[in-house]
Protein backbone atom coordinates (compact mmCIF):
# COMPACT_ATOMS: atom_id res chain seq x y z
CA UNK A 1 0.00 0.00 0.00
CA UNK A 2 1.54 3.23 -1.09
CA UNK A 3 -1.11 5.01 0.94
CA UNK A 4 0.41 4.81 4.32
CA UNK A 5 3.95 4.15 3.28
CA UNK A 6 6.24 6.16 5.45
CA UNK A 7 9.29 4.03 4.79
CA UNK A 8 12.36 4.74 2.71
CA UNK A 9 11.75 2.46 -0.29
CA UNK A 10 9.20 4.66 -1.98
CA UNK A 11 11.40 7.65 -1.47
CA UNK A 12 14.50 6.09 -2.97
CA UNK A 13 12.47 4.89 -5.95
CA UNK A 14 11.14 8.35 -6.45
CA UNK A 15 14.63 9.81 -6.27
CA UNK A 16 15.70 7.37 -8.97
CA UNK A 17 12.93 8.40 -11.33
CA UNK A 18 13.41 12.06 -10.60
CA UNK A 19 17.07 11.67 -11.52
CA UNK A 20 16.16 9.79 -14.71
CA UNK A 21 13.74 12.50 -15.82
CA UNK A 22 16.29 15.18 -15.04
CA UNK A 23 18.89 13.30 -17.08
CA UNK A 24 16.54 13.08 -20.08
CA UNK A 25 15.85 16.81 -19.82
CA UNK A 26 19.55 17.59 -19.56
CA UNK A 27 20.34 15.50 -22.65
CA UNK A 28 17.35 16.67 -24.66
CA UNK A 29 19.04 19.60 -26.46
CA UNK A 30 21.65 17.15 -27.87
CA UNK A 31 18.97 15.54 -30.00
CA UNK A 32 17.60 18.81 -31.22
CA UNK A 33 18.04 19.24 -34.98
CA UNK A 34 19.15 15.59 -35.25
CA UNK A 35 16.39 13.46 -33.78
CA UNK A 36 13.69 16.10 -33.71
CA UNK A 37 13.27 19.72 -34.64
CA UNK A 38 14.14 22.64 -32.43
CA UNK A 39 10.42 23.23 -32.11
CA UNK A 40 10.23 20.51 -29.47
CA UNK A 41 12.83 22.25 -27.37
CA UNK A 42 10.63 25.32 -27.44
CA UNK A 43 7.66 23.23 -26.41
CA UNK A 44 9.63 21.64 -23.58
CA UNK A 45 10.72 25.07 -22.46
CA UNK A 46 7.13 26.15 -22.05
CA UNK A 47 6.57 23.11 -19.84
CA UNK A 48 9.63 23.92 -17.73
CA UNK A 49 8.50 27.53 -17.34
CA UNK A 50 4.87 26.86 -16.49
CA UNK A 51 5.95 23.90 -14.37
CA UNK A 52 7.54 26.29 -11.86
CA UNK A 53 4.26 28.14 -11.42
CA UNK A 54 2.37 24.88 -11.14
CA UNK A 55 4.55 23.71 -8.26
CA UNK A 56 3.51 26.82 -6.35
CA UNK A 57 -0.07 26.36 -7.43
CA UNK A 58 0.01 22.84 -6.03
CA UNK A 59 1.30 23.98 -2.64
CA UNK A 60 -1.73 26.23 -2.33
CA UNK A 61 -4.42 24.23 -4.09
CA UNK A 62 -3.26 20.64 -3.73
CA UNK A 63 -1.76 20.69 -0.26
CA UNK A 64 -3.68 23.46 1.44
CA UNK A 65 -6.91 22.93 -0.50
CA UNK A 66 -7.35 26.51 -1.70
CA UNK A 67 -7.86 26.65 -5.46
CA UNK A 68 -6.75 29.99 -6.86
CA UNK A 69 -8.40 31.20 -10.01
CA UNK A 70 -6.13 34.19 -10.25
CA UNK A 71 -2.63 32.81 -10.31
CA UNK A 72 -1.98 34.65 -13.56
CA UNK A 73 -1.59 37.83 -11.49
CA UNK A 74 1.72 36.62 -10.10
CA UNK A 75 2.80 35.34 -13.49
CA UNK A 76 1.90 38.60 -15.25
CA UNK A 77 3.56 40.74 -12.60
CA UNK A 78 6.73 38.63 -12.75
CA UNK A 79 6.78 39.11 -16.53
CA UNK A 80 6.02 42.84 -16.62
CA UNK A 81 8.42 43.81 -13.85
CA UNK A 82 11.27 41.80 -15.33
CA UNK A 83 10.67 43.13 -18.84
CA UNK A 84 10.63 46.72 -17.60
CA UNK A 85 13.79 46.24 -15.58
CA UNK A 86 15.64 44.72 -18.53
CA UNK A 87 14.65 47.64 -20.67
CA UNK A 88 15.26 50.49 -18.25
CA UNK A 89 17.49 49.28 -15.43
CA UNK A 90 19.86 46.48 -16.11
CA UNK A 91 20.16 43.61 -18.54
CA UNK A 92 20.84 41.12 -15.74
CA UNK A 93 18.19 38.43 -15.48
CA UNK A 94 18.70 38.41 -11.71
CA UNK A 95 17.72 42.05 -11.27
CA UNK A 96 14.46 41.47 -13.12
CA UNK A 97 13.76 38.29 -11.24
CA UNK A 98 14.41 39.81 -7.82
CA UNK A 99 12.31 42.89 -8.56
CA UNK A 100 9.48 40.63 -9.73
CA UNK A 101 9.79 38.54 -6.60
CA UNK A 102 9.82 41.69 -4.48
CA UNK A 103 6.65 43.15 -5.98
CA UNK A 104 4.90 39.80 -5.94
CA UNK A 105 5.84 39.36 -2.29
CA UNK A 106 4.11 42.65 -1.55
CA UNK A 107 1.08 41.63 -3.63
CA UNK A 108 0.98 38.20 -2.02
CA UNK A 109 1.22 39.73 1.43
CA UNK A 110 -1.46 42.39 0.94
CA UNK A 111 -3.92 40.24 -0.98
CA UNK A 112 -3.23 37.41 1.44
CA UNK A 113 -4.71 39.54 4.21
CA UNK A 114 -7.93 39.71 2.22
CA UNK A 115 -8.23 36.27 0.64
CA UNK A 116 -7.52 34.55 3.95
CA UNK A 117 -11.01 35.50 5.08
CA UNK A 118 -12.52 33.26 2.43
CA UNK A 119 -12.51 29.57 1.64
CA UNK A 120 -13.65 27.29 -1.20
CA UNK A 121 -15.74 29.00 -3.88
CA UNK A 122 -15.35 32.44 -2.33
CA UNK A 123 -11.62 32.03 -2.47
CA UNK A 124 -11.91 31.22 -6.16
CA UNK A 125 -14.06 34.30 -6.80
CA UNK A 126 -11.84 36.64 -4.85
CA UNK A 127 -8.59 35.51 -6.45
CA UNK A 128 -10.30 35.77 -9.83
CA UNK A 129 -11.51 39.29 -9.06
CA UNK A 130 -8.03 40.44 -8.06
CA UNK A 131 -6.36 39.06 -11.14
CA UNK A 132 -9.07 40.67 -13.27
CA UNK A 133 -8.13 43.96 -11.66
CA UNK A 134 -4.54 43.42 -12.78
CA UNK A 135 -5.70 42.54 -16.27
CA UNK A 136 -7.80 45.68 -16.64
CA UNK A 137 -4.99 47.83 -15.27
CA UNK A 138 -2.37 46.38 -17.61
CA UNK A 139 -4.77 46.61 -20.51
CA UNK A 140 -5.42 50.30 -20.02
CA UNK A 141 -2.16 51.62 -18.63
CA UNK A 142 -0.31 53.30 -21.50
CA UNK A 143 2.99 53.44 -19.67
CA UNK A 144 3.31 49.66 -19.82
CA UNK A 145 2.00 49.36 -23.34
CA UNK A 146 -1.74 49.15 -22.76
CA UNK A 147 -3.46 46.62 -25.01
CA UNK A 148 -0.29 46.02 -27.00
CA UNK A 149 1.69 45.13 -23.92
CA UNK A 150 5.46 45.45 -23.86
CA UNK A 151 7.24 44.57 -27.08
CA UNK A 152 10.82 44.35 -28.20
CA UNK A 153 12.10 43.40 -24.78
CA UNK A 154 15.88 43.08 -24.78
CA UNK A 155 17.24 39.64 -23.96
CA UNK A 156 18.71 39.60 -20.43
CA UNK A 157 22.07 38.14 -19.58
CA UNK A 158 22.79 35.42 -17.08
CA UNK A 159 26.24 36.81 -16.41
CA UNK A 160 27.96 39.39 -18.56
CA UNK A 161 28.68 37.65 -21.86
CA UNK A 162 26.03 34.93 -21.67
CA UNK A 163 22.79 36.08 -23.23
CA UNK A 164 19.61 34.27 -22.39
CA UNK A 165 18.36 35.22 -25.85
CA UNK A 166 20.30 32.16 -27.02
CA UNK A 167 18.25 29.01 -26.88
CA UNK A 168 20.72 26.64 -25.22
CA UNK A 169 21.77 28.80 -22.25
CA UNK A 170 18.15 29.74 -21.70
CA UNK A 171 17.07 26.11 -21.79
CA UNK A 172 19.56 25.12 -19.11
CA UNK A 173 18.79 28.20 -17.05
CA UNK A 174 15.08 27.32 -17.08
CA UNK A 175 15.78 23.68 -16.31
CA UNK A 176 17.97 24.81 -13.41
CA UNK A 177 15.21 27.06 -12.09
CA UNK A 178 12.63 24.29 -12.31
CA UNK A 179 14.96 21.89 -10.52
CA UNK A 180 15.52 24.38 -7.73
CA UNK A 181 11.79 25.12 -7.55
CA UNK A 182 11.02 21.41 -7.32
CA UNK A 183 13.59 20.94 -4.59
CA UNK A 184 12.21 23.89 -2.62
CA UNK A 185 8.61 22.73 -3.07
CA UNK A 186 9.51 19.21 -1.98
CA UNK A 187 11.21 20.56 1.12
CA UNK A 188 8.20 22.68 1.97
CA UNK A 189 5.87 19.72 1.56
CA UNK A 190 8.02 17.66 3.89
CA UNK A 191 8.45 20.41 6.47
CA UNK A 192 6.43 20.83 9.64
CA UNK A 193 4.65 23.64 7.84
CA UNK A 194 3.76 21.25 5.01
CA UNK A 195 2.26 18.79 7.45
CA UNK A 196 0.07 21.50 8.95
CA UNK A 197 -0.98 22.59 5.44
CA UNK A 198 -2.31 19.10 4.78
CA UNK A 199 -4.05 19.32 8.11
CA UNK A 200 -5.72 22.59 7.13
CA UNK A 201 -6.88 20.97 3.89
CA UNK A 202 -8.47 18.05 5.68
CA UNK A 203 -9.83 19.69 8.79
CA UNK A 204 -9.00 23.30 9.50
CA UNK A 205 -11.00 23.41 12.69
CA UNK A 206 -8.93 20.60 14.21
CA UNK A 207 -5.76 22.42 13.27
CA UNK A 208 -6.96 25.53 15.09
CA UNK A 209 -7.87 23.64 18.23
CA UNK A 210 -4.40 22.10 18.28
CA UNK A 211 -3.02 25.61 18.58
CA UNK A 212 -2.12 26.58 15.02
CA UNK A 213 -2.85 30.03 13.67
CA UNK A 214 -4.24 28.68 10.42
CA UNK A 215 -5.01 32.05 8.77
CA UNK A 216 -1.39 33.05 9.19
CA UNK A 217 -0.22 29.80 7.61
CA UNK A 218 -2.65 30.24 4.72
CA UNK A 219 -1.29 33.72 4.10
CA UNK A 220 2.19 32.29 4.14
CA UNK A 221 1.48 29.59 1.58
CA UNK A 222 -0.42 32.07 -0.59
CA UNK A 223 2.63 34.32 -0.70
CA UNK A 224 5.06 31.49 -1.36
CA UNK A 225 2.82 30.16 -4.08
CA UNK A 226 2.82 33.58 -5.72
CA UNK A 227 6.63 33.67 -5.71
CA UNK A 228 6.78 30.50 -7.80
CA UNK A 229 4.42 32.20 -10.27
CA UNK A 230 6.66 35.24 -10.34
CA UNK A 231 9.75 33.29 -11.38
CA UNK A 232 7.68 31.60 -14.03
CA UNK A 233 6.51 34.95 -15.45
CA UNK A 234 10.04 36.32 -15.46
CA UNK A 235 11.27 33.35 -17.46
CA UNK A 236 8.41 33.77 -19.91
CA UNK A 237 9.37 37.41 -20.52
CA UNK A 238 12.79 36.08 -21.38
CA UNK A 239 11.49 33.29 -23.62
CA UNK A 240 9.24 35.52 -25.71
CA UNK A 241 10.40 39.13 -26.06
CA UNK A 242 6.95 40.56 -25.53
CA UNK A 243 4.59 40.72 -22.55
CA UNK A 244 0.91 41.08 -23.44
CA UNK A 245 -1.81 41.96 -20.90
CA UNK A 246 -3.26 38.52 -21.58
CA UNK A 247 -0.60 37.20 -19.18
CA UNK A 248 -3.06 38.40 -16.54
CA UNK A 249 -6.07 36.92 -18.22
CA UNK A 250 -8.62 34.61 -16.70
CA UNK A 251 -8.08 32.05 -19.45
CA UNK A 252 -4.48 31.59 -18.32
CA UNK A 253 -5.51 31.21 -14.68
CA UNK A 254 -8.12 28.72 -15.84
CA UNK A 255 -5.48 26.77 -17.72
CA UNK A 256 -3.45 26.47 -14.52
CA UNK A 257 -6.45 25.03 -12.73
CA UNK A 258 -6.95 22.59 -15.60
CA UNK A 259 -3.29 21.53 -15.54
CA UNK A 260 -3.51 20.91 -11.83
CA UNK A 261 -6.73 18.94 -11.95
CA UNK A 262 -5.61 16.85 -14.92
CA UNK A 263 -2.38 15.72 -13.32
CA UNK A 264 -3.77 15.28 -9.84
CA UNK A 265 -3.06 17.86 -7.18
CA UNK A 266 -1.25 17.43 -3.92
CA UNK A 267 1.56 15.40 -5.44
CA UNK A 268 3.85 18.07 -6.99
CA UNK A 269 4.55 15.62 -9.82
CA UNK A 270 0.90 15.56 -10.89
CA UNK A 271 0.62 19.23 -11.82
CA UNK A 272 3.92 18.96 -13.69
CA UNK A 273 2.43 16.10 -15.72
CA UNK A 274 -0.72 18.11 -16.22
CA UNK A 275 1.38 20.98 -17.54
CA UNK A 276 3.17 18.72 -20.00
CA UNK A 277 -0.08 17.21 -21.22
CA UNK A 278 -1.91 20.50 -21.67
CA UNK A 279 1.02 22.06 -23.51
CA UNK A 280 1.83 19.08 -25.75
CA UNK A 281 -1.75 18.17 -26.43
CA UNK A 282 -2.72 21.79 -26.83
CA UNK A 283 -0.09 22.17 -29.49
CA UNK A 284 -0.94 19.06 -31.49
CA UNK A 285 -4.66 19.39 -31.23
CA UNK A 286 -4.77 23.08 -31.96
CA UNK A 287 -3.11 22.56 -35.35
CA UNK A 288 -5.89 20.18 -36.39
CA UNK A 289 -8.82 21.38 -34.42
CA UNK A 290 -8.07 25.07 -34.08
CA UNK A 291 -10.25 26.49 -31.33
CA UNK A 292 -11.99 23.22 -30.59
CA UNK A 293 -8.95 21.73 -28.89
CA UNK A 294 -10.02 23.17 -25.58
CA UNK A 295 -13.13 21.05 -25.97
CA UNK A 296 -10.96 17.95 -26.28
CA UNK A 297 -9.06 18.96 -23.19
CA UNK A 298 -12.37 19.37 -21.43
CA UNK A 299 -13.32 15.88 -22.60
CA UNK A 300 -10.07 14.45 -21.30
CA UNK A 301 -10.72 16.18 -18.02
CA UNK A 302 -14.19 14.67 -17.76
CA UNK A 303 -12.74 11.21 -18.40
CA UNK A 304 -10.22 11.84 -15.66
CA UNK A 305 -12.86 12.88 -13.20
CA UNK A 306 -15.03 9.90 -14.04
CA UNK A 307 -12.27 7.38 -13.58
CA UNK A 308 -10.38 9.08 -10.85
CA UNK A 309 -11.18 12.25 -9.00
CA UNK A 310 -7.53 12.61 -8.13
CA UNK A 311 -6.31 13.06 -11.67
CA UNK A 312 -3.89 11.19 -13.90
CA UNK A 313 -1.46 10.35 -11.14
CA UNK A 314 -4.14 8.22 -9.57
CA UNK A 315 -5.02 6.47 -12.84
CA UNK A 316 -1.36 5.70 -13.35
CA UNK A 317 -0.90 4.45 -9.84
CA UNK A 318 -3.83 2.12 -10.37
CA UNK A 319 -2.34 0.43 -13.44
CA UNK A 320 -0.28 -2.52 -12.32
CA UNK A 321 1.81 -2.42 -15.51
CA UNK A 322 3.23 0.85 -14.31
CA UNK A 323 4.28 -0.24 -10.84
CA UNK A 324 7.40 1.77 -11.09
CA UNK A 325 5.51 4.92 -11.88
CA UNK A 326 3.09 4.22 -9.12
CA UNK A 327 5.99 4.27 -6.72
CA UNK A 328 6.86 7.68 -8.02
CA UNK A 329 3.37 9.04 -8.02
CA UNK A 330 2.21 7.06 -5.00
CA UNK A 331 -0.35 9.14 -3.24
CA UNK A 332 1.44 8.44 0.00
CA UNK A 333 2.94 11.87 0.34
CA UNK A 334 -0.43 13.45 -0.03
CA UNK A 335 -1.88 11.85 3.01
CA UNK A 336 0.96 10.71 5.15
CA UNK A 337 4.42 11.88 5.83
CA UNK A 338 5.70 12.36 2.31
CA UNK A 339 9.47 12.49 2.76
CA UNK B 1 -8.76 27.28 40.81
CA UNK B 2 -7.42 26.50 37.38
CA UNK B 3 -10.51 27.71 35.53
CA UNK B 4 -13.48 29.75 36.64
CA UNK B 5 -16.47 31.01 34.69
CA UNK B 6 -18.24 34.12 35.85
CA UNK B 7 -21.89 34.70 34.91
CA UNK B 8 -21.54 33.11 31.50
CA UNK B 9 -24.68 33.57 29.44
CA UNK B 10 -25.27 32.79 25.80
CA UNK B 11 -28.30 33.79 23.79
CA UNK B 12 -28.84 32.68 20.23
CA UNK B 13 -31.82 34.06 18.35
CA UNK B 14 -33.82 34.81 21.47
CA UNK B 15 -33.06 31.44 23.02
CA UNK B 16 -31.08 31.43 26.21
CA UNK B 17 -28.72 28.51 25.81
CA UNK B 18 -26.50 29.20 28.82
CA UNK B 19 -27.76 31.03 31.91
CA UNK B 20 -25.48 32.83 34.35
CA UNK B 21 -23.07 29.96 34.82
CA UNK B 22 -20.62 30.29 37.68
CA UNK B 23 -18.38 27.26 37.64
CA UNK B 24 -15.05 26.36 39.15
CA UNK B 25 -12.61 23.73 37.98
CA UNK B 26 -10.05 22.79 40.61
CA UNK B 27 -6.49 22.08 39.58
CA UNK B 28 -5.48 18.42 39.49
CA UNK B 29 -9.04 17.13 39.79
CA UNK B 30 -11.42 15.38 37.44
CA UNK B 31 -14.62 17.38 37.10
CA UNK B 32 -17.57 15.97 35.19
CA UNK B 33 -20.39 17.90 33.64
CA UNK B 34 -23.63 16.00 33.37
CA UNK B 35 -27.15 16.83 32.32
CA UNK B 36 -29.82 15.73 29.86
CA UNK B 37 -29.57 16.15 26.10
CA UNK B 38 -29.59 19.79 25.08
CA UNK B 39 -28.61 21.00 28.55
CA UNK B 40 -25.81 23.13 27.10
CA UNK B 41 -22.79 21.02 28.01
CA UNK B 42 -21.15 21.09 24.58
CA UNK B 43 -22.02 24.76 24.23
CA UNK B 44 -20.21 25.47 27.50
CA UNK B 45 -17.12 23.71 26.09
CA UNK B 46 -17.44 25.79 22.94
CA UNK B 47 -17.50 29.00 24.96
CA UNK B 48 -14.49 28.01 27.05
CA UNK B 49 -12.41 26.99 24.03
CA UNK B 50 -13.23 30.06 21.96
CA UNK B 51 -15.44 28.39 19.40
CA UNK B 52 -18.35 30.59 20.51
CA UNK B 53 -18.40 33.94 22.31
CA UNK B 54 -20.66 34.29 25.32
CA UNK B 55 -23.26 37.07 25.28
CA UNK B 56 -22.15 38.00 28.79
CA UNK B 57 -19.62 36.85 31.32
CA UNK B 58 -15.99 35.94 31.70
CA UNK B 59 -13.87 32.82 31.64
CA UNK B 60 -10.83 33.01 33.87
CA UNK B 61 -8.00 30.61 33.17
CA UNK B 62 -5.15 31.02 35.65
CA UNK B 63 -6.35 34.56 36.37
CA UNK B 64 -6.47 35.51 32.70
CA UNK B 65 -9.76 36.33 31.03
CA UNK B 66 -9.82 34.21 27.89
CA UNK B 67 -13.14 35.37 26.45
CA UNK B 68 -12.54 36.81 23.01
CA UNK B 69 -9.33 34.90 22.35
CA UNK B 70 -9.34 32.79 19.21
CA UNK B 71 -9.31 28.99 19.58
CA UNK B 72 -5.66 28.63 18.63
CA UNK B 73 -4.58 31.10 21.33
CA UNK B 74 -6.64 29.29 23.94
CA UNK B 75 -5.14 25.98 22.81
CA UNK B 76 -1.66 27.46 23.20
CA UNK B 77 -2.43 28.38 26.81
CA UNK B 78 -2.64 24.64 27.38
CA UNK B 79 -6.35 23.95 26.99
CA UNK B 80 -6.95 20.91 24.80
CA UNK B 81 -10.32 19.52 23.84
CA UNK B 82 -11.86 16.60 22.06
CA UNK B 83 -15.16 16.86 20.23
CA UNK B 84 -18.47 15.09 20.67
CA UNK B 85 -18.38 14.20 16.98
CA UNK B 86 -14.98 12.70 16.26
CA UNK B 87 -12.72 15.34 14.80
CA UNK B 88 -9.52 13.92 13.32
CA UNK B 89 -7.53 14.03 10.07
CA UNK B 90 -9.21 11.16 8.31
CA UNK B 91 -6.88 10.82 5.35
CA UNK B 92 -3.69 10.96 7.36
CA UNK B 93 -2.11 7.98 9.03
CA UNK B 94 -2.74 7.48 12.73
CA UNK B 95 0.90 8.34 13.37
CA UNK B 96 0.63 11.60 11.42
CA UNK B 97 -2.49 12.55 13.34
CA UNK B 98 -0.58 12.33 16.58
CA UNK B 99 2.54 13.98 15.11
CA UNK B 100 0.70 17.08 13.93
CA UNK B 101 -0.44 17.52 17.52
CA UNK B 102 2.88 16.54 19.11
CA UNK B 103 4.97 18.93 17.03
CA UNK B 104 3.14 21.89 18.61
CA UNK B 105 5.39 21.43 21.63
CA UNK B 106 8.43 22.57 19.69
CA UNK B 107 9.42 25.99 18.37
CA UNK B 108 9.58 24.62 14.81
CA UNK B 109 5.94 23.48 14.95
CA UNK B 110 5.04 25.27 11.71
CA UNK B 111 8.48 25.97 10.29
CA UNK B 112 9.13 25.81 6.56
CA UNK B 113 12.79 24.98 7.02
CA UNK B 114 12.60 21.95 9.31
CA UNK B 115 12.05 18.49 7.87
CA UNK B 116 9.63 16.13 9.59
CA UNK B 117 11.72 13.10 8.64
CA UNK B 118 14.58 14.41 10.78
CA UNK B 119 12.38 15.31 13.74
CA UNK B 120 13.12 12.61 16.28
CA UNK B 121 11.59 14.49 19.20
CA UNK B 122 8.10 14.63 17.69
CA UNK B 123 8.24 11.02 16.56
CA UNK B 124 9.28 9.90 20.01
CA UNK B 125 6.48 11.87 21.63
CA UNK B 126 4.00 10.42 19.12
CA UNK B 127 5.16 6.85 19.80
CA UNK B 128 4.72 7.48 23.51
CA UNK B 129 1.15 8.69 22.99
CA UNK B 130 0.31 5.78 20.67
CA UNK B 131 1.49 3.36 23.32
CA UNK B 132 -0.56 5.17 25.96
CA UNK B 133 -3.77 4.98 23.91
CA UNK B 134 -2.98 1.46 22.71
CA UNK B 135 -2.88 2.21 19.00
CA UNK B 136 0.76 1.46 18.27
CA UNK B 137 -0.26 -1.48 16.05
CA UNK B 138 -2.43 0.84 13.96
CA UNK B 139 0.31 3.39 13.49
CA UNK B 140 0.42 3.28 9.69
CA UNK B 141 -3.28 2.84 9.07
CA UNK B 142 -5.29 5.72 7.76
CA UNK B 143 -7.33 7.29 10.52
CA UNK B 144 -10.60 6.77 8.67
CA UNK B 145 -9.99 3.01 8.56
CA UNK B 146 -10.08 2.75 12.35
CA UNK B 147 -13.10 1.55 14.27
CA UNK B 148 -15.26 4.19 15.92
CA UNK B 149 -13.82 3.46 19.34
CA UNK B 150 -10.25 3.65 18.10
CA UNK B 151 -10.97 6.96 16.41
CA UNK B 152 -12.25 8.35 19.70
CA UNK B 153 -9.08 7.17 21.42
CA UNK B 154 -7.00 8.69 18.64
CA UNK B 155 -8.68 12.02 19.15
CA UNK B 156 -7.98 11.83 22.85
CA UNK B 157 -4.38 10.99 22.01
CA UNK B 158 -4.12 14.09 19.85
CA UNK B 159 -5.41 16.22 22.70
CA UNK B 160 -2.86 14.63 25.03
CA UNK B 161 -0.03 15.08 22.55
CA UNK B 162 -0.15 18.85 22.87
CA UNK B 163 0.75 18.34 26.54
CA UNK B 164 -2.17 20.31 27.92
CA UNK B 165 -2.59 21.75 31.39
CA UNK B 166 -6.33 21.36 31.10
CA UNK B 167 -7.98 18.60 29.09
CA UNK B 168 -11.64 18.86 28.07
CA UNK B 169 -13.29 15.67 26.82
CA UNK B 170 -16.74 15.72 25.26
CA UNK B 171 -18.29 12.28 25.73
CA UNK B 172 -15.03 10.39 25.12
CA UNK B 173 -16.67 6.97 25.42
CA UNK B 174 -19.77 7.59 23.31
CA UNK B 175 -20.45 4.67 20.99
CA UNK B 176 -17.72 2.54 22.59
CA UNK B 177 -18.12 -1.10 23.52
CA UNK B 178 -18.03 -1.94 27.26
CA UNK B 179 -14.46 -3.20 26.93
CA UNK B 180 -13.35 -0.06 25.12
CA UNK B 181 -15.13 2.07 27.69
CA UNK B 182 -13.35 0.31 30.53
CA UNK B 183 -9.97 0.85 28.88
CA UNK B 184 -10.80 4.51 28.34
CA UNK B 185 -11.78 4.96 31.97
CA UNK B 186 -8.39 3.59 32.99
CA UNK B 187 -6.74 5.95 30.57
CA UNK B 188 -8.64 8.97 31.88
CA UNK B 189 -7.72 8.01 35.43
CA UNK B 190 -4.05 7.68 34.71
CA UNK B 191 -3.93 10.91 32.69
CA UNK B 192 -5.87 12.61 35.48
CA UNK B 193 -2.94 12.10 37.83
CA UNK B 194 -0.98 14.70 35.92
CA UNK B 195 -3.54 16.80 34.07
CA UNK B 196 -6.69 18.61 35.16
CA UNK B 197 -9.62 17.07 33.32
CA UNK B 198 -13.14 18.22 32.59
CA UNK B 199 -15.41 15.54 31.24
CA UNK B 200 -18.85 15.53 29.67
CA UNK B 201 -20.42 12.11 30.12
CA UNK B 202 -23.73 10.32 29.94
CA UNK B 203 -22.58 6.98 31.33
CA UNK B 204 -23.41 7.33 35.02
CA UNK B 205 -21.26 4.47 36.27
CA UNK B 206 -18.26 6.03 34.59
CA UNK B 207 -19.00 9.47 35.96
CA UNK B 208 -19.55 8.20 39.50
CA UNK B 209 -16.32 6.22 39.67
CA UNK B 210 -13.94 8.56 37.92
CA UNK B 211 -14.96 12.08 39.00
CA UNK B 212 -13.86 14.13 41.99
CA UNK B 213 -16.65 16.60 41.39
CA UNK B 214 -19.88 16.75 39.38
CA UNK B 215 -21.61 19.76 37.91
CA UNK B 216 -25.23 19.26 36.81
CA UNK B 217 -26.66 21.40 34.03
CA UNK B 218 -30.22 21.60 32.79
CA UNK B 219 -31.72 24.03 30.28
CA UNK B 220 -28.50 26.02 30.26
CA UNK B 221 -28.42 26.62 34.00
CA UNK B 222 -26.54 25.00 36.88
CA UNK B 223 -28.78 22.77 39.00
CA UNK B 224 -26.25 21.71 41.56
CA UNK B 225 -22.67 20.61 42.08
CA UNK B 226 -20.65 18.59 44.51
CA UNK B 227 -19.08 15.21 45.08
CA UNK B 228 -20.62 12.25 43.20
CA UNK B 229 -22.34 11.10 46.43
CA UNK B 230 -23.85 14.51 47.14
CA UNK B 231 -25.13 14.92 43.62
CA UNK B 232 -26.52 11.40 43.43
CA UNK B 233 -28.63 12.00 46.52
CA UNK B 234 -29.92 15.37 45.33
CA UNK B 235 -33.67 15.24 44.70
CA UNK B 236 -33.71 17.73 41.83
CA UNK B 237 -30.99 15.79 40.06
CA UNK B 238 -32.83 12.51 40.47
CA UNK B 239 -35.90 14.16 39.05
CA UNK B 240 -34.37 15.75 35.94
CA UNK B 241 -31.58 13.40 35.21
CA UNK B 242 -31.03 10.22 37.12
CA UNK B 243 -34.71 9.46 37.10
CA UNK B 244 -34.72 9.27 33.35
CA UNK B 245 -31.42 7.42 33.02
N1 LIG C 1 -25.26 27.33 17.17
C1 LIG C 1 -26.45 27.10 17.75
N2 LIG C 1 -27.55 27.76 17.34
C2 LIG C 1 -28.74 27.54 17.92
N3 LIG C 1 -28.94 26.69 18.90
C3 LIG C 1 -27.89 26.01 19.37
C4 LIG C 1 -26.58 26.17 18.82
N4 LIG C 1 -25.75 25.35 19.47
C5 LIG C 1 -26.48 24.70 20.37
N5 LIG C 1 -27.77 25.08 20.32
C6 LIG C 1 -28.86 24.61 21.20
O1 LIG C 1 -28.41 24.75 22.51
C7 LIG C 1 -28.88 23.68 23.32
C8 LIG C 1 -27.72 23.03 24.01
O2 LIG C 1 -26.94 22.30 23.07
P1 LIG C 1 -25.66 21.48 23.49
O3 LIG C 1 -25.12 20.85 22.25
O4 LIG C 1 -24.75 22.35 24.25
O5 LIG C 1 -26.27 20.37 24.43
P2 LIG C 1 -25.55 19.17 25.17
O6 LIG C 1 -25.79 19.36 26.61
O7 LIG C 1 -24.16 19.03 24.73
O8 LIG C 1 -26.43 17.95 24.69
P3 LIG C 1 -26.00 16.46 24.28
O9 LIG C 1 -25.96 15.68 25.54
O10 LIG C 1 -27.10 16.02 23.39
O11 LIG C 1 -24.71 16.55 23.59
C9 LIG C 1 -29.63 22.74 22.38
O12 LIG C 1 -31.01 22.98 22.55
C10 LIG C 1 -29.17 23.15 21.02
O13 LIG C 1 -30.19 22.95 20.09
MG1 LIG D 1 -23.11 17.70 23.66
Amino acid sequence: MADSDVGGRTVSNRRLIEAAILLVLVLLPLGSGRLFSDFYIALTLRILIFGILMLGFDLLAGYCGLVSFGHAMFFGTGAYVAALSWRYLSDSVWVGMLLGLGLNAVIGYVLGLLVVRTRTVYFIFLTFAFSQFFFVTANSWRLIGGTDGLTGIPAPTLVPGISLGDRIPFYYFSLGMLTIAYWVARRIVNSHFGRVLRGIHQNEERVKFLGYNSPLLIRRVFLISGLFGSVSGTLMACFQPFVPPSYYHLSLSGEFVMMGLLGGMGTLVGPLMGTAIVIFLGDFLSTWLKEAWMLCLGGLYVVCVLFSPEGLTEIISKLSATRLLSKLFGRGDRHTSGN
Amino acid sequence: MLLRTENISLNIGGLQILRDLNLEIAEGKITSIIGPNGAGKTTLFNVITGRMSPTRGQVWFKDKNIVGLSPFRIARLGIARSFQITNIFERMSVFENVCIAAQTNFPYRSSIFSQVSKDVATSRKAEEILELIGLEQMKNRRARELSHGDQRRLEMGMSLAIEPVFLMLDEPTSGMSPAETAATIDLIRSVGEKVTICLIEHKMNLVMTVSDKLIVLNLGGKITEGSPEEVASDERVQKIYLGTA
